[in-house]
């Protein structure tokens, strides 16, 4: 079983409950793997002071090569650019703004001349790493890329060959903030959700953007930063229970704070005691649904 | 003049330190300025400032295509599947079908199409909405619909929109970026004169930071580091100052969390704190540098 954690807003704890929610179901001799879906800035292994992870793959996406020996500049390519990625300098070159090419190959189909030919350029990387017996694969976006969905589309495919060559229990996909087409791959990916939310309107206001795409009865929201707001409590409190989702609550710490800066696990760390039942008390939500 | 505010990860005070600069240059420097919410996927710099007062514009966006097959033209040649990097296209029942989520709006299989039975046409992704905040501040938002993809063309027409709207009131235009680095981010970045990276002491957040530091470099853009709860973890921060270009530390207080409970920017939630004091500094410093 696939368990997404998501929750909309950024830092509201997606990370810190996908790394050691994992970890912690690691340790009690399930079949676990960790994946790493947040590839703008992938963060599961260094919360969990985790090895520097090791390629497993590299992804790539399109760029166009010019044959400047075919092409007559006459244009066509630029004009039907969706990114504006392409520039000519009339009667004398084009040029390509790689940071601006979403590398969709428009330009290659358009060219009377077939001057445009397939080039690629990185797009990211999928990587591996291991904390004991917890197998964590991530991926990763080369900065200034933007075909995300190619690196995520990798990602899945490792996913699902590697949960078949560990014979996977369960599988926690820790993804990125946000609500757009990333995240619907996931979702379709997914089975349960984990929704970790924060005491804040932010986080009530996407949360409710959210509760639009995934299904509610598959879905455990972790209040977190409990202490922080009392009224706002309150509020996703009713509101919660008026959606008829199922809840768990993490009190705000500052030595929580204190291990994550740290790199050191929850698990391993002093505080553990004060709050692994509640972490034991969302695998056994989890668990029940199977 | 167009400064953004980015993080390479989420959570760091992005929508934080972009709501209290709009408060601070409209109230308290009595300076024009619009706010522009380019986190499109999690719109919440208006509901940061206490919500829209007043709506003054609100339009659908047409800012991606989307193809459609002519299926009395269609041959079964089964090319626009073959060309289509999304895999957004495949057969059903031997008939070509658009998965209109997974589409990117590109249009390779209309050009590549041999017999033109492909028609690219003009799809809403989401709506941009106008208007006055609290303290007469302006701002514009861009909102993707949920699962949506093409962010990345909604920033830019929230951009232009932005301009077409606006350049007659201001010329300062604040952008609050979406977490990460991708491409809605490299969008919000594209063009602006001052990049304003939000920063923790986690090692989470550097590595954010430098990723995010490295796209402002292959864009030309200059750049500028604010740390927001640097007493967490001091020390990591003397490795970074030079090479992040660090030029203010903002400390941690659940004064900033309650003054968000609130929807009420701390300069004026609390103005006396701590942090108010450093976050004016800071501000000021800012001001005399780049805006004034």
């Amino acid at each position: 079983m696939r368990v997404l954690i998501t929750g909309g807003k950024g830092g509201t704890g997606k990370t810190f409950i996908a790394s050691n929610l994992a970890y912690a179901a690691s340790l009690r001799g399930l079949s676990i793997l960790l994946v790493d879906a947040d590839i703008s800035n992938p963060s599961t292994w260094i919360t969990l002071g985790a090895p520097r992870p090791k390629p497993v793959s590299t992804v790539y996406s399109f760029r166009p090569l010019i044959d400047k020996s075919r092409c007559n500049l006459c244009g066509k390519c630029v004009e039907v650019c969706p990114a504006h990625a392409l520039v000519l300098i009339p009667g004398r070159d084009l040029l390509l703004i790689d940071t601006l090419c979403e590398g969709c190959s428009l330009c290659m189909y358009v060219c009377p001349l077939k001057a445009v030919r397939e080039g690629s350029n990185v797009a990211g990387w999928v990587l591996r790493t291991q904390l004991k017996s917890l197998p964590i694969i991530i991926g990763e976006l080369r900065p200034g890329e933007r075909r995300e969905d190619t690196v995520i589309t990798e990602l899945l495919k490792q996913c699902e060959n590697l949960e078949v060559s560990i014979k996977a229990k369960l599988t926690f996909i820790d993804a990125p903030a946000g609500s757009g087409a990333l995240m619907r791959k996931l979702i379709r990916f997914s089975h349960t959700y984990l929704c970790v939310v924060e005491p804040t309107p932010l986080s009530l206001n996407d949360f409710m953007r959210l509760t639009k795409v995934i299904e509610l009865n598959k879905t455990i929201v972790i209040l977190n930063k409990i202490g922080t707001s009392p009224t706002m409590e309150s509020k996703f409190r009713s509101i919660l229970k008026e959606l008829k989702v199922r809840w768990v609550e993490i009190p705000f710490l500052k030595d929580i704070a204190s291990s994550y800066a740290n790199s050191i696990p929850l698990p391993d760390s002093p505080i553990w005691p004060r709050l692994s039942s509640k972490f034991l008390e969302i695998l056994e939500m989890i668990l029940g649904r199977n | 003049m167009e400064v953004v505010v980015a993080s390479g990860k989420g959570g760091t005070g992005k929508t934080f330190i972009a709501s209290n600069l709009l408060y601070y240059l409209s109230v308290i420097m009595s300076r024009k300025c619009v706010g522009v919410d380019a986190d499109v996927e999690a719109p919440d710099l208006a509901l940061a400032l206490g919500g829209y007062s007043r709506v003054e514009y609100e339009v659908k966006s047409y800012a991606a295509r989307r193809p459609v097959i002519n299926m009395s033209k269609c041959i079964r040649c089964g090319l626009c599947i073959k060309v289509c990097r999304s895999a957004a296209i495949s057969l059903v029942d031997n008939v070509p079908r658009v998965d209109i989520e997974e589409c990117e709006g590109c249009g390779v299989c209309a050009a590549a199409c041999p017999v033109g039975a492909i028609d690219m046409v003009s799809y809403s992704i989401g709506k941009i909405v106008a208007g006055t905040v609290k303290y007469g501040v302006r701002v514009i938002s861009g909102e993707l619909d949920v699962s949506m993809s093409n962010s990345g063309r909604l920033v830019y027409e929230l951009k232009s929109t932005a301009k077409k709207l606006y350049s007659n009131y201001s010329e300062l235009f604040i952008v609050d970026a979406a977490a990460g680095i991708g491409c809605p981010v490299i969008s919000s970045i594209v063009g602006a004169d001052l990049l304003i990276i939000v920063m923790e002491p986690t090692p989470q957040s550097i590595q954010g930071a430098l990723r995010l530091k490295h796209v402002a470099e292959t864009l030309h853009v200059k750049y500028v580091t604010l740390v927001n709860k640097y007493d967490l973890n001091p020390k990591v921060l003397n490795s970074l100052r030079r090479d992040l270009n660090i030029i203010g530390e903002i400390p941690f207080d659940n004064v900033v969390f309650e003054s968000y409970a609130n929807m009420t920017p701390l300069l004026r939630y609390r103005s006396d704190s701590e942090v108010s004091r450093r976050l004016m500094n800071i501000f000021n410093v800012l001001y005399e540098e780049f805006m004034g």
